[in-house]
């Protein structure tokens, strides 16, 4: 699609399991399976699924930091992986990350100034050390850390969990990237500081206009900030849509199971759209050539064993993966 | 702001910046030092230290003037006696360890600097370069050390600096193999790809956010490299491979073993050298200790 | 409503000593535990809800010491009346750890031994109880299949099994003595939503048929709204509010539940701004004075921050701790 900023076409990643004695062709794992996946310009999606669903995977190809097995990454119109020199510097100089744990992501012997201004020191060499300061002050009292003078020269073992993933979209946001992945940005956090860091997140995305892919296991986390949702199961890309429609109307089985599952507080007694075997959710095997999500589909039917549901638009933006809709 | 002023505010950044870092080694200081192994270890090394840098200006006599009598036990004109041509054995004790000490803080340091080097290049790069340089690693870990030093002391003639040499060659493979894997762990941390992402090229990647990260692990390897080096050194000397006109903690003893000493029941003479090497040894265990405990408490 | 009495914590206080000075960690909590019911414990990290959580069981060792407060336990079959838990010694205090009250710790999947099967660890625990071998041994197949497990992944090891399921081998081993009380600290935090709803109707299924209590300890005041029957939220080692789940997930009173409820997105109703909490928990190192949540509350007033508010009672079990709600009234 013509405004897609990034976009994985049938993107397949195959990562082979044990070492040495051990390795061998049984334990080959499908993170990506003929992902097609694309992220608008100035939108956030939000790519939702289980431990082992492959999104983080689908994240780190998008940024180039992994080699895929087969498939195409464009950024804007451009294959990633056929990039000149030039070309990857300028690449790296508009993607960032946002990594899951902020006791993980950032050098414990770096003071919060040397963190956040790295690409400031790469790409903006011309600039001089105080116009650093001004800018690093600045993009610390945006995300909340007020007054700035007060955490730049402390080291990461000061700060609370809170304010370290501050520092660390600190560092993301600090060169104006057009792309970031947030790989489960707020998912280690206390409830009360996540809903500022989202909230700070949205209110920059509406003030510097950059597009993310916010990768989450918590799909109401996703509704939040994303505008899309897309859903993984397994490697493969199971339902995307506008955010209302996935949540209201979810179309796949795995995405309503996902989202009857959502404990509510203001449940009681919620209906459930479809009930799920007991048990044995856990325990599902790859590597079918159908659909990934036969052993726990509880509408499984012959054919979804043997052929691979395409995704197909049910409703204007709304994709899914399933033969229960062709 | 004026380009003066503007001078001052970067170096006032870079300089606030590293003071960070430093509070921060002086904040693990300071808990280290509340463990009382730290404590005892540090004072144990301190007092080896101190005797090495003050030891030979306050040395009474020359260790060579051999105008007393010999074999006397210890006196208030020779607290340690004499030894077997009548040389003043607290002498040789102040003047031999500030050699042992000296001798063995440059084969610590060149072995720490290459180990270092090597461990980090190999883990942090991998594949063929990890591959080659682990094993040459391979082949110098599996010579046996002392058979090698004694083999290569014969050819050549034995001084001080063949002693370094020959000992900082021995010593740095172990050390790049510890480096190394700690490397490997390092790499892993998300804070290495957020470098990267920000465009970081793979030196300035190891400088700022694997070497500093390593620090706490050289330190207690230098410590024991130092300590290894004087014990090999004393060695070596002991077994008359070392340069026997050097004053050490080795070549008293060698001196001791090959004039009888044992004969002529002259403990004074023995004990000095001995009780040296063993604070010394203590005490790099102690505080290797506390080291550990600290650094186990406070991962992450 | 009335169900018996199980547990009843009175005031409870406890302290750490650390190097960095004394850490009070729980600063009184009170709490009842009646038979059959599921409490849900919510706090942020660092509220002293796992300090409280060992308690239960007598767990606390230094540097944590108990400073103040009672624990009485009513539920012993022989009649016996409130027997004070912190004076449970030897062959005593070990019998009422497993048989009167078990436990499921915080990452429990992870305290399986690697190296043992399924099977020996559940029948370990049970000897360990004075069970005979071959009475435990009978009785494997039983306890896995409370706990929603296949009974024949009892020859399994740890690592053979997904996260959920070493989750149940741990819900297993607490039951193998039929307590009376589960203790379930943060339970399913590590689990995908899927499986986290799984357990959950386990828990609230052995509830229903066993007549167990249950004292469910989470962050996420979500998670126990559909499944606890009485909610204590917790803030800086004092519980600021409790009561039914009904009364305070949909009419929370304290601010900081209120706060807690809407900074938590939810997949019902309009898409709203989440309201985050200002600042961050106090210091436990630092005497507090006035209400604990005052410097972050929007409502708070001169009085807040001099005097510490009480517990009052607002409708039938439904408390709070707030002087707002006083001049309501």
């Amino acid at each position: 699609m013509e405004d897609e900023i990034i976009a994985l076409r049938k993107v397949t990643k195959d990562f082979r399991g044990g070492s040495g004695l051990t390795r061998s062709k049984q334990s080959l794992t499908r993170a990506m399976d003929k992902v097609t996946i694309g992220v608008k310009r100035g939108e956030f999606l939000g790519l939702v699924g289980e431990s082992g669903s492959g999104k983080t995977t689908v994240g780190l190809a998008m940024l180039k930091l992994l080699d895929v097995d087969s498939g195409s990454i464009m950024y804007e119109g451009r294959d990633i992986n056929r990039m000149s020199r030039r070309e990857t510097r300028d690449f790296r100089m508009k993607t960032q990350m946002i990594f899951q744990d902020p006791y993980e992501s950032l050098n414990p012997s770096l003071s919060i100034f040397k963190t956040v201004s790295t690409s400031l020191d790469v790409f903006r060499k011309e600039i001089d050390e105080d116009e650093k300061l001004r800018i690093v002050s600045t993009m610390l009292s945006i995300l909340g850390l007020d007054p700035a003078e007060d955490f730049l020269f402390k080291l990461p073992r000061q700060l609370s969990g809170g304010q370290r993933q501050r520092i660390a979209i600190a560092r993301a946001m600090i060169l104006d990237p057009e792309f970031i992945v947030a790989d489960e940005a707020v998912s280690m956090l206390d409830v009360s500081i996540r809903a500022d860091i989202l909230n700070r997140l949205i209110d920059l995305k509406n003030r510097r206009d950059f597009s993310m892919l916010f990768i989450t296991h918590d799909i109401a986390v996703a509704r939040y900030v994303s505008d899309r949702i897309a859903v993984m199961h397994l490697g493969q890309l199971v339902e995307s849509g506008e955010g209302d429609s996935i949540i209201n109307s979810p179309l796949h089985p795995y995405t309503q199971i996902l989202i009857n599952a959502v404990p509510s507080s203001e449940d009681g007694n919620a209906a459930k759209l479809i009930p799920f075997t007991q048990g044995d959710w856990e325990k599902v095997n790859r590597g079918y050539p159908g659909c990934s999500f036969v052993d726990r589909c509880p509408f499984v039917m012959d054919k979804c064993r043997r052929v691979r549901p395409e995704l197909v638009e049910k409703s204007p933006g709304h994709f899914v993966a399933c033969f229960l809709y062709e | 702001m004026s380009a003066n002023g503007q001078r001052r505010f970067f170096s006032s950044a870079t300089r606030r910046s590293a003071e960070a870092a430093l509070g921060r080694a002086w904040d693990s200081f300071h808990e280290l030092i509340k463990d009382w192994r730290a404590k005892a270890g540090l004072t144990m090394l301190l007092i080896i230290i101190g005797i090495g840098i003050i030891g030979p200006f306050v040395a009474p006599y020359s260790p060579f003037n051999t105008s007393f009598t010999a074999w006397q036990p210890p006196s208030s004109a020779h607290p340690f006696g004499t030894d077997y041509i009548g040389e003043d054995v607290l002498s040789w004790f102040l003047v031999g360890t500030a050699t042992s000490l000296y001798v063995g803080f440059i084969i610590a340091v060149s072995a720490a600097a290459l180990g270092t080097l090597v461990g980090v290049v190999a883990g942090y790069f991998g594949s063929i370069v990890d591959d080659a340089l682990m094993r040459f690693v391979d082949v110098l870990l599996i010579i046996p050390g002392f058979p090698l030093l004694v083999i290569l002391s014969a050819y050549f003639p034995p001084t001080v600096t063949s002693t370094i040499i020959i000992l900082s060659i021995l010593s740095w493979p172990f050390l790049s193999r510890v480096i190394r894997s700690q490397t490997l762990t390092l790499k892993q941390r998300p804070y290495i790809m957020a470098s990267k992402l920000s465009g970081l090229g793979s030196m300035r990647i190891i400088w700022r956010d694997i070497i500093p990260n390593l620090l706490p692990l050289i330190f207690i390897n230098v410590i024991f490299l130092v300590v290894g080096a004087v014990v090999a050194q004393a060695g070596l000397a002991f077994f008359g491979l070392g340069d026997l006109k050097s004053v050490n903690w080795g070549t008293m003893l060698y001196w001791f073993e090959a004039q009888d000493g044992i004969v002529y029941d002259a403990w004074w003479w023995l004990l000095p050298p001995g009780f040296g090497i063993l604070v010394l040894a203590v005490g790099a265990n102690f505080l290797s200790n506390a080291v550990s405990a600290m650094t186990n408490k406070t991962r992450r | 409503m009335a169900r018996e009495l199980l547990m009843e914590l009175q005031d409870m206080q406890i302290n750490y000593r650390t190097r960095a000075g004394r850490i009070n960690a729980v600063r009184s909590v009170s709490m009842d535990i009646r038979k059959g019911e599921i409490i849900g414990l919510v706090g942020e990290s660092g509220c002293g809800k796992s300090t409280l959580a060992m308690t239960f069981l007598k767990l606390i060792m230094p540097p944590g010491e108990i400073v103040g407060g009672k624990l009485l336990y009513y539920g012993y079959d022989n009649g016996e009346g409130p027997v004070s838990v912190m004076e449970l010694q030897g062959g005593k205090l070990r019998r009422y750890r497993w048989k009167e009250v078990s436990m499921i710790f915080q990452g429990s999947m992870n305290s399986l031994n690697p190296v043992m099967r399924v099977e020996d660890q559940i029948i370990d625990v049970m000897i360990d109880h004075d069970f005979p071998e071959e009475e435990a041994r009978t009785n494997v197949d039983k306890y896995l299949s409370m706990a929603g497990m296949d009974p024949s992944t009892k020859r399994s090891y740890p690592h053979q099994l997904s996260g959920g399921m070493k989750q149940r081998v741990a819900i297993a081993i607490a039951l193998t003595c039929s307590p009376k009380l589960i203790i379930a600290d943060e339970p399913t935090t590590a689990l995908d939503v899927v499986v986290q709803k799984q357990i959950m109707d386990q828990l609230k299924g052995l509830r229903d048929r066993l007549g167990v209590s249950i004292v469910f300890i989470t962050h996420d005041i979500a998670v126990i709204g559909s499944l606890a029957d009485l909610i204590y939220v917790m803030y800086a080692g004092k519980i600021v509010e409790s009561g039914p789940v009904s009364e305070v997930c949909n009419r929370p009173r304290h601010p900081y539940t209120a706060a807690l409820m809407s900074a938590s997105p939810t997949l019902k109703g309009e898409k709203k701004r989440l309201n985050g909490i200002p600042g961050s928990p106090p210091d436990l190192k630092q005497t507090i004075v006035g209400c604990s949540f005052a410097p972050r509350c929007p409502f708070a007033f001169e009085r807040c921050h001099i005097e510490e508010p009480q517990l009052k009672m607002l409708e039938p079990g439904h408390k709070a701790a707030c002087f707002k709600l006083e001049d309501v009234k």
